[in-house]
């Protein structure tokens, strides 16, 4: 999946971060204590202001349509390969969010370079950023629980 | 399929006329509605409601006018991507393109909310002892809008917004070829509350326009379209005593020196030439190469716009759409054939462009021509579509020569790392808008749509303080009590 225009990035960066809340609401669910409950239903709610981020960016920030192409950014290669279920255990699904939001920092922060839009880098970087600090609390999260938590 | 209506006095009506147009999304060649040719007794109609609710209309204060407009303006934001979807079916352009245009609609909008201090007027005291002299600003009564194809939803609201939170009332006639977004547009400011009379819509052609142009109740007309068209209508305005304001045609030139940054000059090059298939009054139509910059420059154009990826507009990875209608294509195709009838070398070839899912599209790739010379045709006539001339030029002074005779005189650009050649451009050229290191130089709401030569008529311009003055007449008043 190919991500050759500023479109083609933005589209890409609203549906990560839906199916960014979506996996954390789901992953509450799975939680085994309220403290990893409510870590992740705010997870879920940052990115639900995420999406509504990126989804006024686009409509405020793009009065010109860029037709220098993008290179170098396939969405395939930032997604997770697995996909959360109700059988995986907890620790198991906080290793999957930890790579998410590992998956997500390396696009935001290699779009940072391609998107040519001063706002939009911005708003990459911002996003980027935040990727960095909750999978500091996912990781610490994490370590506390162990694999037999 | 749609039956567009028209919007006469706060009522939705259908039009009694028999010539009816089909609207034609130009991607898919489907048919997505039907418009009519509205009569001339419609159009009366219009201009009758209009002028019945202009005194009213009038005497609400500007700050109630206004919050009409806020009222527009979050209808709008709302509607973001349904309005944008609708400007991609009818017209065209790519969906960021289609965002950029009601970004740019609603940013007039919002300037509109400004009314109030906008069109305050100014006083002395003492002009003579003991009396004053003060200026207010008061509206006309009735104006109206022809708008074209190109930019759908956001031409209109040029001037709409003003003119209506000024305290005149108005009427749009969109263009028949894309009728739909004013359409849905109307729909939003109905929801929004408008009294009855103060915003109508007219669908049609020449004979609405004429009607319009000929009622002693319409003050004034703004247009955008071609130099041809917008000459009749500044013609045959001032001959009914109208005030008129018509943005037409142009061929806007790009000059690259010699120490442009080469990377980021490419890259704007690309939007300025190919950006809604080249079909803008601000694309850049022919490329004046300076000096050693030539060869480098020709090279990584071609190879860039080469890799444009056309197609139809809702998909987000395409990059350049279809161009309005077949005839349109025609058109376009006849002035690539002229080109190499006069001995331009096509070096970047459009007309072989397929798109496999629409393949009866009015699809044209980008195309540029080489060893172009100023007295070709190519170089001289607006072509409106994605087709690049490169002039190659010695220096910045033969550059504007060959920019001063054209007879457009709409925009012009220049790519330099020199603030001296920049500031001798920005000078010296006889063009409305000048863009340094810019490609597309589209003035923000607060600042006037400029142009001059063969692509303005008129005095006052669209946006701005011009908006301002276009639709109100100052009165003064000198005051002495005794």
């Amino acid at each position: 999946m190919e991500l050759g225009t500023l479109g083609a990035v933005l589209r890409f960066a609203i549906e990560l971060e839906g199916q960014s809340a979506e996996f954390y609401q789901e992953a509450a669910s799975l939680a085994k204590h309220p403290l990893a409950e409510g870590v992740l239903l705010a997870l879920a709610e940052a990115k639900r202001k995420r999406k509504e981020l990126l989804e006024r960016s686009r409509r405020e920030h793009i009065n010109e349509m860029l037709l220098e192409p993008i290179a170098g950014l396939r969405g395939s290669d930032y997604l997770i390969e697995r996909e959360l279920s109700s059988k995986m255990s907890h620790y198991d699904a906080l290793r999957l969010a930890i790579e998410l939001e590992e998956n997500s920092r390396r696009f935001y922060f290699d779009g940072v370079g391609r998107v040519n839009l001063p706002e939009l880098t911005r708003v990459f970087e911002k996003l980027g950023e935040e990727n960095a600090d909750h999978k500091l609390r996912l990781d610490s999260l994490h370590n506390k629980e162990g694999p037999g938590a | 399929m749609k039956a567009i209506k028209n919007y006469i006095n706060g009522q939705w009506v259908d039009s009694k006329s028999t010539q009816i147009l089909d609207v034609m999304n130009p991607a898919t060649t489907e048919v997505i509605a039907r418009v009519p040719l509205s009569t001339p007794d419609e159009v009366r109609t219009a201009i009758e409601a209009a002028k019945d609710a202009f005194w009213e209309w009038r005497e609400t204060p500007p700050l109630s006018r206004v919050r009409y407009m806020f009222r527009l303006k979050d209808l709008m934001e709302e509607h973001f991507e349904e309005l944008s979807r609708v400007i991609v079916q009818e017209e065209g352009k790519c969906i960021d393109e289609a965002r950029g245009e009601v970004r740019r609609a609603i940013e007039q909008v919002e300037v509109a909310t400004g009314i109030p201090s906008l069109m305050m007027g100014y006083n002395l005291e003492d002009i003579a002892m003991g009396i004053d002299e003060y200026c207010v600003r008061q509206p006309l009564g009735v104006f109206c809008a022809i708008a074209p194809f190109n930019f759908p939803l956001m031409v209109s609201l040029w001037f709409l917004p003003y003119a209506v939170a000024c305290g005149n009332t108005y009427i749009v006639k969109p263009s028949e070829q894309v009728p739909l977004s004013q359409n849905r547009l109307f729909e939003l400011m109905d929801e929004a509350g408008f009294p009855e009379g103060v915003v109508n819509l007219v669908n049609g052609a020449k004979e609405v326009v004429d009607t319009l142009l000929e009622s002693p109740d319409v003050e004034g007309v703004s247009f955008v379209g071609s130099t041809r068209v917008g000459r009749y209508i500044y013609q045959k305005a001032a001959e009914n005593g109208k005030r008129a304001q018509c943005q037409t045609g142009a061929k806007n030139f790009l000059v690259v020196m010699p120490d442009a940054n080469l990377d980021r000059t490419v890259a704007s090059l690309l939007t300025s030439f190919f950006g809604c298939a080249g079909e803008r009054c601000l694309s850049g139509a022919v490329l004046l190469a300076v000096g050693d910059i030539y060869e480098p420059l020709k090279e990584r154009f071609v190879d860039a716009a080469s890799r444009l990826k056309v197609g139809y507009g809702l998909d987000e990875t395409v990059q350049m759409g279809p161009v309005i209608s077949k005839s349109h294509m025609e058109r376009v195709l006849g002035h690539i054939e002229k080109g190499l009838e006069e001995g331009a070398k096509l070096v970047l070839d459009g007309r072989t462009t397929e798109v496999e899912e629409y393949p009866n599209g009015f699809f044209i790739g980008p195309t540029i021509f080489d060893q172009v010379r100023p007295q070709m045709t190519i170089a001289n006539e607006e072509i409106f579509g994605p087709v690049a001339c490169i002039i190659k030029t010695r220096d910045l002074d033969e550059a504007i020569d060959i920019i001063h005779a054209n007879p457009y005189g709409n925009a012009a650009s220049i790519y330099t790392s020199s603030g001296k050649w920049a500031r001798e451009f920005n000078y010296r050229v006889q063009c409305g808008n000048i863009g340094i290191n810019i490609g597309i130089v589209a003035p923000m709401a607060f600042f006037p749509f400029s142009g001059c030569k063969d692509s303005f008529f008129g005095d006052l311009h669209g946006q701005g303080r011009d908006a301002i003055d276009f639709f109100t007449e100052n009165k003064i008043v000198i005051s002495r009590w005794f």
